[in-house]
């Protein structure tokens, strides 16, 4: 739940869209519901797809608090 | 449509609302709402929501301040999933749509998340997710429902009553005319909640599992008591079925009424004492309704559960004295002392957890070393007695000398009613419980201190085959006529002749027509069973020959496994009454 809510506070932070897929299941990065029911667990892998201004910095923090949920 | 399925504990069909009780007794009142009403939901549930994401953020900053970071996160979580508008348009769709109350929509919409959850099963984090929506559907709920939060005894609509656990005051409160069916989590077939739902003829199913997070309050029910099973949201053809099956039940009724007055006597002129089983004072009346020549077994423990304090002696005189004066002068009251273990005692300060509570400190024992709450309770007996016939009985008896005990305190609370000058029957016949194994084998001795008997056969069976009944990896253990049981029967049986007192039996087995034949064998002449069961155990008793209930019983004494003595009793049961339907 943690990084979830780091991961979606962060998304919401930025003005670039952010998606995560597990699988062929998308989820919209901006909502912790969305990322609850993608129920992505330890050693998953997830795509992340960020677009629009800032993507670059967006992404690699967001990857960064999949990386180390802490 | 759900289906799910339980412990049959108590017969009947019901349709109606369900009301969830979780562990605040949150409910729903109600579950649509006119399409003049939407607006108004739609607003109630903007401002709910908006309530309750303030707060969460507020004890995120509170919370944070005080623990730190990672201890206001959770609350941080929750204000987060309040503020996505993706939650608000779906509940806010669901009102639209389906004209779903603002608290309904919110239930509805909570408990889907968690289905999902559920259904993806992955353990650790989804307890976790699920745990915050739930708390997040309560928060939602309270403050959509305010200050008008109600309490069980505040029903006024048709409700099936769902919850995980019920305890015996809760059911006690329960009114038959709203409260029209029963479903719980836990529990068993002899638990309390079953015993009482029967007693109250609720139609009640235990033992289902998991089942809180499929249905809303306010969902459509069907419940059928007889079958053990639950039916959320029935589709329409379903919905025609059990309405035919209840009118069919109810057309029916019961069908031995008409032997309400008659005797209970062989055909051959032997005649057994039906008595009624009760939990209440108010059940007394329906004894007497249904037949009963007596109460077998007043079981007293629900003057004790979940209250504050211990009962008063006036609080157990009245209740003594109501059933005392309502079967009158001539019909005997058998009266159990207290018949529970310190676990059972809500108001208990929990020092000792004990292991193995059915093997612990209860009944008898915990009377005996809690001597003034056993005095309080004889007190009051005694004072009751110049009110009829009463007689007293102590549970779990396990040696002889606990039962000396219990005479010597006895004696004790006589000798002090009668130095205060106080007015009460002397030589008021005492019994024994035969449960435990160790009084079973010493009834020869047993017999000589008592005036009675009364076999509990529901922990006799237990007991003597060391098989939880309500532990379903052992309890196909559990059966009344295992052939051990049905030798310390005739065990007790013959001291109990032999010393010239009477043997009762109380206990689920007495209310069994399949077993009725080889009590009676046996030469068991008294059976106490729940008062709904009385008409169909005279119904086989006056269908019984003593020579031929005398033969079954020697058989069954020959067999050798308890499956054996079931379909042998079947059989002639079958022979004896071929227009009964087979359970």
């Amino acid at each position: 739940m943690r990084p979830a809510t780091d991961f979606a506070e962060l998304a919401v932070s930025g003005l670039c869209d952010v998606a995560v897929w597990k699988g062929d299941k998308r989820a919209n990065g901006k909502s912790l519901w969305d990322l609850i029911g993608l129920c992505v667990m330890q050693h998953n892998e997830v795509i992340l797809e960020v677009d629009g201004d800032g993507a670059h910095d967006v992404i690699n923090r967001l990857a960064d608090i999949l990386a180390h949920p802490g | 449509m759900q289906t799910k399925y339980g412990v049959a504990a108590s017969p009947g069909v019901a349709i109606g609302y369900a009301l969830v009780l979780d562990t605040e007794g949150v409910r729903i009142p109600r579950r649509v709402v006119s399409s003049i009403e939407v607006p108004y939901e739609l607003q109630r549930v903007a401002v709910a929501i908006q309530h309750v994401a303030e707060q969460a953020r507020r004890r995120e900053r509170e919370v944070t301040a005080k623990l730190g970071r990672d201890a206001g996160r959770i609350f941080a979580a929750h204000a987060f999933l309040l503020e996505d508008q993706l939650l608000r348009y779906d509940i806010e769709t669901l009102i639209r749509s389906e004209n779903y109350s603002a608290e309904y929509a919110v239930s509805r919409h909570m408990r889907s998340k968690v289905k999902m959850l559920d259904e993806s099963g992955v353990g650790e984090l989804a307890t976790r997710g699920k745990a915050d929506i739930i708390d997040l559907e309560k928060q939602l709920l309270h403050d959509l429902l305010g200050e008008k939060r109600e309490s069980l005894d505040n029903i006024t609509e048709s409700v099936i009553v769902f919850a995980h656990d019920l305890t015996p005051s809760e059911t006690a409160q329960f009114d038959a005319k709203t409260v029209i069916g029963i479903a719980t989590e836990s529990g068993g077939p002899t638990s309390h909640t079953a015993i009482l739902a029967g007693a109250l003829s609720i139609p009640a199913v235990v033992a289902v599992g998991k089942l809180l997070n499929d249905v809303s309050g306010g969902d459509l029910v069907i419940i059928d008591g007889g079958e053990g099973l639950i039916i959320i949201e029935p589709d329409r053809d379903t919905i025609l079925k059990y309405e035919e099956l209840r009118r069919m039940q109810l057309a029916v009724g019961d069908p031995y009424e008409s032997l309400k007055d008659a005797e209970a006597i062989t055909k051959d002129g032997t005649k057994v004492l039906l008595l009624g089983n009760i939990e209440f004072p108010s059940e007394a009346p329906t004894c007497l309704e249904r037949g009963a020549e007596g109460v077998g077994l007043y079981r007293t423990e629900f003057l004790y559960v979940n209250k504050s304090t211990d009962p008063t002696e006036e609080e157990h005189f009245e209740a003594y004295k109501e059933v005392l004066s309502v079967m009158g002068p001539s019909r005997p009251v058998v009266i159990r002392t207290l018949d529970l273990g310190a676990d059972k005692f809500t108001h208990a300060t929990g020092t000792n957890v004990e292991k193995n509570p059915f093997l612990g400190l209860r009944s008898v024992r915990y009377c005996l070393v809690n001597k003034t709450l056993f005095k309080t309770q004889l007190r009051a007996i005694l004072r009751a007695s110049i009110y009829g016939d009463v007689q007293i009985m102590f549970p779990m008896v396990s040696t002889v000398m606990e039962l000396r005990q219990c005479r010597s305190i006895l004696r004790e609370v006589e000798e002090d009613l009668a130095e205060a000058g106080i007015d009460f029957k002397r030589g008021i016949p005492l019994g024994t419980m035969i449960e435990v194994p160790s009084a079973a084998i010493m009834a020869d001795v047993l017999a000589k201190q008592v005036d009675f008997f009364s076999i509990g056969t529901n922990d006799l069976v237990q007991y003597t085959l060391a098989a939880d009944r309500n532990n379903e990896t052992v309890a196909s253990l559990y059966s009344p006529v295992d052939p051990a049981v049905l030798r310390l029967l005739r065990m007790v049986s013959d001291a109990g002749t032999a010393a010239g007192i009477t043997v009762n039996v109380c206990g689920e087995m007495s209310g069994e027509p399949l077993y009725v034949s080889l009590l009676v064998g046996l030469g068991l002449r008294q059976l106490s069973a729940t008062p709904r069961k009385i008409s169909e155990i005279k119904h086989v008793i006056r269908n019984l020959t003593l020579a031929d209930a005398t033969r079954v019983a020697h058989d069954a004494l020959q067999m050798e496994s308890a499956r054996e003595v079931t379909t042998y009793l079947r059989e002639h049961l079958r022979r004896l009454l071929p227009d009964t339907v087979d359970r």
